[in-house]
């Protein structure tokens, strides 16, 4: 039997939905992002914490302007120099890529290809993961004038030195992106019940959930999507096998506690 | 989906979070009881001037043993020789003969005897006395059971000597009650009261303890308070009014009215004129 909430539940899917929520703070960043690509800038460095939403602004960056600009999106890490460099020959000429013996081959092949085309905009998710080598010789590709790099970091104080150390004196521009307030957790959750018409259900969250739900998640934007993932989960089994306990307009906040129990966010 | 074992086990683990954030809650408030219980109590014990206490009840049971009659009076002017009223009382207290001091002893043994047993009326009468004070001119006062004789001519006044040996023993038998414990309940008005009266021999105490004695009906009492009063100062007017109103409210009338009268004859006082009114009239109640 299908309950209410497993539609509920679905939208919370993290990475799999992709709706883009305008809050506040994402709003801000986006357009600096978009200002700084138009920019003659060669490296851009794009850091917050896990979870702050920086490769859902990317991916949002891409489907914007993929279709006005060269722009390249690399979701994962490459941690081989080739590997990298044939896939970005084949994202930028659409075309498969040859053997390159470095990435110095790789950068007179492109160069005669691209002549006066603008220059094609790489953004890169996940850059602390990417070997020191492959980082500098990105850098160097940059120095051509042919790509530009936008590097996504994770915000920890162990990334932050990575950070410091490779791209400190080569930044041109540096974005960062904060975690959401109790505001902007409102308008998140509000926001994504309206994309999918549930209307109805708006009505289940009142301040002292969002409170709640800032305690347990700090507003991480992931995690906010995991821990109603489950509230969703453990309201369907409600809802299908006890349903006079899921009755009324407003959410008990014992079953966002249940999530969070579940989900290891509060040990008992 | 869960299934209702996850459910369940989910359940539990929530129920026992929410018991240990409670508990939480309780441990504070019980630290947050425990400190102000304890701070109160710390308070009351360093704040509150526990050496008074103790004094106070010494005396209280000092008293209680043993009855303020058997302290013969004279030890009370050498307790306080200072005091204003000692210019005045010590002629108050002058006794005709050796014979007479005797007679007035057993006079008040036997008074503490009647006092216990039975509500033995007290007779008083008045002692003229010399004349201290132009603003004094009673001449007269009360004493215990001694008959009514007003027209009795002035006897031969000895100053009587203060029995030193007698006041030894009296304040050696205070030091002995020392240890006697502290007790919160006993710290009244009327104890404190008392302990003002023995360490001062002030009239002024042995008026308000008859009168805090009258107004919580204790007139037998009150009479014995009056009477110490007088014994201090027989002008004073208010020993006379507290004597009166215990007697009327003992139903000696005839007692309470005498004695207003034989005042009265000598002094002029609104006040007990028209107690002697009321009480002739009958408005005992209204007193």
């Amino acid at each position: 039997m299908k309950s209410n909430f497993t539609e509920l539940k679905d939208i919370f899917v993290d990475g799999q939905v992709f709706d883009y929520v305008n809050l506040d703070k994402s709003a801000q960043a986006y357009e600096r992002l978009v200002q700084t690509l138009d920019k003659p800038l060669k490296l851009i460095l794009f850091f917050g914490k896990p979870g702050t939403g920086k490769t859902f602004l990317l991916q949002k960056i891409y489907n914007d302007y993929k279709n006005e600009k060269s722009v390249v999106f690399f979701p994962r890490p490459f941690f081989d120099e080739i590997e990298f460099l044939e896939a970005l020959y084949n994202e930028v000429f659409k075309e498969k890529s040859p053997k390159f013996s470095g990435y110095n081959d790789f950068l007179s092949i492109a160069s005669k290809k691209l002549k006066d085309k603008p220059s094609v905009t790489v953004l890169i998710d996940e850059a602390q993961l990417y070997p020191k080598e492959l980082i500098e010789k990105i850098r160097l590709m940059s120095d051509s004038r042919k790509f530009k790099f936008l590097f996504t970091v994770h915000k920890t104080e162990k990334e932050d030195v990575l950070a410091k150390d490779y791209f400190q004196t080569r930044i041109w521009e540096t974005i960062e992106l904060h975690n959401s307030s109790i505001n902007e957790i409102k308008t998140y959750i509000e926001k994504k019940l309206l994309f999918h018409n549930k209307f109805e259900y708006l009505s289940l969250f009142q301040d002292k959930h969002y409170k709640l739900i800032m305690h347990l998640t700090h507003g991480n934007l992931r995690t906010i999507n995991k821990l109603m993932y489950k509230m969703f989960e453990i309201l369907e089994y409600y809802d299908t096998n006890k349903p006079s306990k899921v009755r009324g307009k407003s959410l008990n906040l014992k079953f966002i506690e249940m999530a969070a129990i579940s989900l290891g966010m509060i040990n008992v | 989906m869960f299934n209702a074992e996850d459910i369940i086990e989910l359940e539990k683990k929530w129920l026992k979070y929410k018991i240990r954030q409670k508990i939480k809650y309780f441990a504070l408030f019980f630290i947050i009881l425990t400190i102000s219980i304890a701070s109160f109590y710390t308070y009351k014990t360093f704040y509150n001037q526990p050496q008074k206490k103790v004094e106070i009840k010494k005396i209280v049971k000092k008293v209680e043993k043993k009855e303020i009659p058997k302290v013969k009076k004279e030890t009370l002017y050498k307790a306080i020789p200072t005091n204003k009223f000692t210019a005045i009382t010590p002629k108050t207290l002058h006794v005709a003969t050796k014979e007479k001091e005797k007679t007035i002893t057993k006079t008040a043994e036997k008074k503490e005897t009647i006092e216990v047993k039975k509500e033995e009326p007290y007779t008083f009468h008045l002692e003229p006395t010399e004349q201290l004070n132009e603003l004094f001119s009673s001449s007269g006062k009360l004493t215990f059971n001694t008959p009514y004789n007003i027209k009795k001519p002035p006897k031969k006044v000895v100053k009587k000597t203060i029995n030193l040996q007698e006041l030894d023993n009296y304040e050696e038998s205070s030091k002995k009650t020392s240890t006697i414990k502290i007790d919160m309940e006993d710290m009244d008005t009327i104890a404190y009261l008392k302990e003002k009266f023995y360490t001062t021999s002030s009239i002024v105490f042995a008026l308000m303890i008859a009168e805090e004695y009258y107004n919580q009906e204790n007139y037998k009492n009150s009479l014995k308070w009056s009477l110490i009063a007088n014994d201090i100062d027989a002008q004073n007017e208010k020993s006379w009014y507290w004597f009166a109103k215990s007697k009327a409210k003992l139903n000696q009338k005839s007692d309470a009215i005498k004695a207003l009268k034989a005042y009265l004859s000598q002094n002029s006082s609104k006040r007990l004129s028209a107690l002697l009114n009321k009480i002739q009239h009958g408005e005992t109640d209204d007193l």
